[in-house]
């Protein structure tokens, strides 16, 4: 029996390997995930979007994410920076034939900022283009308004509303995307299945079953094809990635800390492990809530130096993230993450911490208002949140209630004024390596409300809803003045250093000369790394992937960590 | 006198495991039945009475002793080699509504025997059927009815052709009366006796109620927590009951309902898991001595055929 | 009977009435939104870009052009009209989540799925589940019996996710033989199923067991031994059947279970069906969807307990004959 049993297993095993032998195709298999659908104008995936090399814009990045010509031959900007002119390559096509046009370009970008397409939360590059947002969110209605205009065939036209050189790297991703046009107008919702959708980028889409697997195949009409490598993409969106990779079923996964230990145990693994920096960082910010405390720098000061970060990533994320003193990763140009005098003032110190405590009336603890950790079940097993709270209360005696809520509630909840301290958890991520990805106008306003005294801020928000309410029951007029007295709260109860970041990031923005633009980005960085105290940068993790030792993988920092584009994938 | 009895036990034993306990179920009972005649097995429940009637026909094994049927030891015969004597002892028991296959016809679970033991044609079978249906007071007509089409008496009558079906002489009667009315209970009796006197039927006619069995018995045994206590013709038992739980079984008997028993004796029947020291109603007896908690009676004969257990009715 | 099968249909679309109407209640009660969840999502990974939508402008603009293609911008009562239209006429119109897939689509493309690998399961659980009951009620207290019920009690005990990674060990590692991951080669069934049987057979086993022994305790069992019939003869002409019916009662439930509710052993496995759907359903707050699953859950609740009932009626003539 047993005899028979072996025989049996290995004609089962020979006859797969004959047939893995017999394909030449080079196949690159990973576990990874994808949104729900193939329409770009509901970019849940955007981040992935331009590593699937599906739809490529006129921009596109290299393996090093240097922004360089994709569908475009050529461009030119005007000299104030704000017209920004593509010529076309003629030899680029549709992956059913067709020639790629400006007039593809003009329908994919209105067609994904339409509030009739897709769901709009995020436009990327395509906000800077004139009129763009207002069109988006339904401001305006006509299309034509757009600062979008055809001149040819093969050139298209942009005019922006300021000068925006990050614009050009913007480009690459999915809002400035063409679409096509013809087979959208013809199968509408069925133009994205698989096996319909047209693509323009290195590959088109064969395959696809819901929660199970994609498969993507070269482009024969790719203007680049040649330079593309992998016949055959199979992303596969369930199973146990650690047990798949070990069976040799996928080439490509992500590790976090728990598989650590395992890998570093295992020779092979451990060659196939790949970690880098990733452009993220992990922050806890307030809710809205009116407690004088937390109106005082040092008790804002004390909170930050009591937490070890150190120790959290060495122990939580087994080495896997690094301590993080500014909300904008030292990978983006400009972070003054490790200026030595933001670390220094937020530097673990527990003895500071508490003697600032005390200055501040908190004396170990005492009198100091119990604080909530607002969380949503997707984090409830988060090793960080629970490590903060009690580095807080071992380090300042104080205390720390976790409220958990189903997402959805929490959704709600979170915008909620709270009748104590309340804190929410979150990540924050930039997607391409200029200044002003994180630096962006609506920012920099963002910060004059984080500088409000907690009790300005939660007048803000009741008079926002108010002014929801208003326009609810159609009475503008109400809602305008409403929004004048917010404009007030803002503007003048702010503190001068947000007013100062405001005035540098428009500055900048105004600035064509890349080594001023930066050196203002810079100064706008530091002081709202100083003076910013409504969010608390905990730590940047770090991406961790185990990579088949016959692909060479080049990733992007920036996009989460996955593959700058599957068609960079080279094979060993 | 010898060749006229047709099932003959001998020092019966069983014993039931219960986890680490044991189970004295049947102690030691020994009595004959001569042939066409009727024995009433007497007690209350959990005496032993119905096991007694499972290990005669063998649906369960013996821990001990014999049982002759006919002259032959069946005790430890195979089942293939008891399958004749399958055929000439039959059960009927307390409750036909569960002693009837929900799941087959009347007709099928009379038939089925004919099957077993492989008799007669197809025509034949039916024809049996039939007849014996009609025999018990059924509408032969019925035969494809299922068993919850009918009353309980009629599934007791059902039950009763299924076990003469095959012209069995010896039918052990399970409590055959107590899930029945009063008024069928006495159309069933009759039709037993009937049957007795056509066919010849030799019964093991088993109760609780010893109205029931003084009617229909020729003589009685009395059992009491696994063993046979009292053993006589039922002029004797009825005229001279000599052990004491005998005697406090026949003054309820006037009364007819068994419930009042429960009023003359004190206390409950002791658990056959820990029968008491010595003799097993002791603890109950109103004439108990020192002896009586210290040496277990053995059945010995007092007078012509009348066998009692008890120390004092010995002296 | 017939009129008893369209009596029985009557009643399950008042029921399903009854429950949608509940279950929109419920639903649109409950706190957040599609909107809210999907602006979360986009934020976790913008935040820092400011590009995020504040209350007033999604009034302003996103918010009522999403509610307008969604139906959401009219009384909840004309809503729920809307629904019961869209059920009646089957066109009940995108999924949020999903929004180039209809909901009939995606429970035509994942019905068959999800109902084939149930319906497998539960075949692969009665053919080793009841003779392993059989055998252990047969054997009472014997080791066989405690080997038996020790087994039935961990596999009912072991969730299915778990027994997923079990057999992926067995199966793709210690004997590797079978891929982990993969769907549209027969061979891909066999994991799932393998790992779904195990809770079923354990329940199946230890239900015939019970069964069995309840019903070797009959009377009409110990007549049928002194009729004299052979031990094949009297338990599986005489107990098995009788100790089937008990066992059809929980069928019913354990394949609508096993429909719905396999969402492990589909992510774990690559299975596309309906589970994955509908168990992020009601996090997103993809109403279409969430209303959907209740129907659809309801439905094959019912309709198995109908078609349980069908297949009593045929084997317990008890219910049969009284009907007649």
């Amino acid at each position: 029996m047993r005899r028979f049993l072996t025989i049996i297993l290995s004609l089962v095993i020979l006859s797969s390997t004959f047939l893995g032998t017999a394909y030449a195709e080079k196949v690159f298999r990973w576990s990874g995930s994808w949104g729900n659908t193939w329409d770009l104008s509901f970019h849940q995936g955007f981040i992935w979007v331009h590593m699937m090399g599906l739809t490529e814009g006129l921009i596109k990045w290299d393996k090093d994410m240097n922004p360089v010509k994709g569908m475009a031959e050529s461009y030119t900007i005007s000299k104030d920076g704000t017209v920004y002119t593509f010529k076309i390559r003629k030899d680029a096509k549709w992956s059913n034939g067709d020639k790629v046009t400006a007039y593809d370009f003009e329908y994919g970008i209105k067609y994904i900022l339409s509030p009739k397409n897709g769901r709009g939360s995020f436009f990327g590059g395509a906000w800077y283009i004139k009129n763009a947002k207002d069109y988006a969110n339904a401001v305006i209605s006509d299309p034509n308004q757009v600062g979008i205009k055809v001149l040819d065939e093969y050139t298209i036209q942009f005019t922006l509303d300021g000068p925006h050189p990050d614009f050009l790297t913007t480009c690459a991703l999915p809002t400035l995307y063409p679409m096509h046009r013809t087979s959208i107008e013809k199968l509408g919702n069925k133009a994205f299945d698989a096996g319909n959708l047209v693509t323009n980028g290195p590959y088109k889409l064969v395959g696809y079953t819901p929660n199970v697997e994609y498969i993507l195949e070269k482009n024969p009409y790719y203007y680049d094809a040649d330079k593309v490598e992998v016949d055959k993409i199979v992303g596969k969106l369930g199973g146990d990635p650690f047990l798949m990779y070990r069976r040799n079923e996928v080439d490509l996964i992500n590790v976090g800390a728990a598989q650590l230990p395992v890998i570093e145990k295992d020779p092979i693994l451990k060659k196939e492990l790949i970690t880098f920096p990733q452009s993220t960082v992990n922050l806890m910010y307030f809710s809205y809530f009116e407690h004088p405390a937390f109106d005082d720098r040092r008790v804002l000061t004390a909170l930050q130096k009591a937490i070890d970060k150190e120790k959290i990533c060495k122990f939580v994320y087994r080495g896997l993230a690094k301590p993080a003193y500014s909300v904008v990763t030292d990978l983006i140009p400009g972070s003054t993450a490790n200026d030595p005098e933001v670390v220094e003032k937020f530097r673990f110190d527990p003895e500071a911490a508490r003697k600032l405590l005390a200055e501040a009336g908190y004396p170990g603890g005492k009198g100091f208002p119990t604080v909530h950790f607002l969380i949503h079940s997707g984090q409830a097993n988060d090793p960080l949140i629970l490590a903060v709270k009690s580095e807080w209360e071992k380090n300042l005696g104080i205390k720390v209630i976790i409220d958990n809520y189903e997402q959805g509630v929490w959704s709600v909840k979170r915008f909620e004024i709270q009748s104590e301290p309340t804190f929410t958890f979150s990540g924050a991520s930039y997607l391409y390596p200029d200044p002003a990805a994180p630096l962006t106008l609506n920012y920099a306003e963002g910060c004059l409300v984080a500088s409000l005294k907690t009790k300005d801020l939660v007048e803000k928000v009741r008079l926002e809803k108010e002014q929801t309410e208003a326009l609810k029951a159609g009475d503008e007029k109400k809602a305008s003045e409403l929004a004048k007295r917010i404009h007030n709260i803002i503007y003048t109860r702010s503190t001068p250093e947000a007013r100062k970041i405001l005035s540098l990031v428009q500055q900048a923005q105004r600035t064509t000369d890349p080594k001023k633009r930066l050196e203002l980005y810079r100064q706008a960085n530091k002081i709202r790394d100083i003076n910013m105290y409504s969010s608390f940068p905990l730590v940047q993790p770090m991406s961790a992937r185990l990579v088949k030792s016959n692909f060479e993988v080049p990733f992007n920092k920036y996009l989460v960590g996955f593959p700058v584009g599957f068609a960079y994938i080279r094979t060993k | 006198m010898e060749d006229k009895i047709l099932i003959s036990v001998k020092n019966l034993k069983k014993y039931f495991s219960r986890g680490k306990d044991i189970v004295h179920a049947v102690e030691d009972v020994s009595f004959n039945i001569r042939r066409g005649e009727t024995l009433g097995l007497v007690g209350e429940s959990g005496s032993g009475k119905s096991t007694v009637a499972r290990l005669i026909i063998r649906l369960i094994d013996t821990d001990g002793g014999n049982i002759i049927f006919d002259g032959v030891d069946i005790t430890t015969l195979s089942e293939k080699a008891l399958k004749p004597f399958r055929r000439r002892m039959q059960i009927v028991f307390q409750d036909p509504a569960s002693s009837l296959n929900p799941q087959m016809t009347v007709g099928t679970i009379i038939k089925e025997q004919f099957l077993i033991h492989k008799l007669g044609t197809k025509q034949e079978q039916e024809k049996w059927v039939e007849e014996l249906l009609e025999k018990v007071g059924i509408d032969p007509s019925f035969k494809d009815a299922y068993p919850h089409e009918f009353s309980g008496g009629q599934q007791q009558r059902i039950c009763i052709a299924r076990a003469i079906a095959l012209r069995s002489e010896f039918i052990i009667c399970d409590e055959p009366l107590s899930s029945l009315d009063v008024s069928i209970q006495a159309q069933i009796i009759k039709l037993l006796e009937d049957l007795q006197k056509e066919l010849g039927l030799t019964y093991l006619f088993i109760s609780h109620d010893l109205a029931v069995v003084k009617h229909l018995s020729d003589s009685i045994a009395v059992m009491y927590l696994g063993k046979l206590v009292e053993f006589s013709n039922k002029k004797d038992l009825f005229s001279n009951p000599l052990h004491p739980y005998t005697i406090t079984l026949l003054s309820s008997v006037p009364t007819i309902k068994g419930e009042e028993k429960e009023v003359e004796l004190k206390g409950e029947p002791p658990s056959p898991i820990n029968p008491p020291e010595g003799c097993p109603f002791n603890p109950r007896c109103p004439k108990k001595e020192d002896i009586c908690e210290r040496e277990t009676p053995i059945l010995e004969e007092i007078c012509e055929g009348h066998f009692v257990a008890c120390h004092i009715v010995q002296r | 009977m017939t009129q008893y099968i369209i009596k029985r249909i009557g009643w399950i679309i008042f029921n399903l009435l009854v429950l949608s109407l509940i279950a929109f209640i419920l639903i649109k009660n409950v706190p957040g939104s599609f909107l809210e969840l999907q602006i979360l999502i986009g934020q976790a990974g913008t935040m820092g870009t400011g590009l995020t939508i504040s209350e007033v402008e999604k009034v302003r603009g996103v918010e009522t052009e999403m509610m307008k293609r969604w139906g959401e911008d009219v009384p909840l009562w004309q809503q729920y009209l809307t629904f019961i239209k869209g059920l009646v006429t089957l066109d009940m119109g995108p999924s949020f989540r999903w929004p180039t897939q209809t909901i009939e689509e995606i429970i035509a493309n994942t019905f068959p799925v999800s109902f084939t690998i149930a319906i497998l399961a539960v075949t692969i659980a009665i053919i080793i589940g009841i003779p392993l009951g059989v055998l252990a009620a047969l054997k009472q207290n014997s080791w066989i019996d405690y080997l038996v019920s020790a087994l039935v009690m961990v596999v009912s005990a072991i969730p299915n996710y778990v027994m997923a990674v079990f057999v992926i060990f067995l199966f793709s590692f210690w004997i590797p033989i079978l891929p982990t991951y993969g769907w549209g080669q027969p061979k891909n069934y066999i994991l799932p199923v393998l790992a779904m049987s195990f809770g079923p057979i354990g329940s199946i086993a230890g239900y015939m067991r019970t069964s069995l022994l309840d019903a070797l305790k009959q009377d009409y069992i110990r007549t049928a031994w002194a009729k004299g019939g052979t031990e094949r003869h009297v338990i599986f002409g005489h107990a098995m059947k009788n100790s089937l019916i008990p066992l059809v009662t929980i069928l019913g439930p354990m394949i609508s279970h096993l429909i719905l509710g396999t969402v492990f052993v589909e992510g774990m496995f690559g299975v596309p069906g309906m589970g994955q759907y509908f168990s992020q359903a009601a996090g997103s707050r993809d109403y279409p969807l969430m209303m959907a699953q209740t129907v659809i859950f309801g439905l094959i609740l019912m309709i198995m307990n109908l078609i349980v009932d069908i297949i009593y009626f045929f084997l317990d003539p008890r219910i049969r004959v009284s009907r007649r």
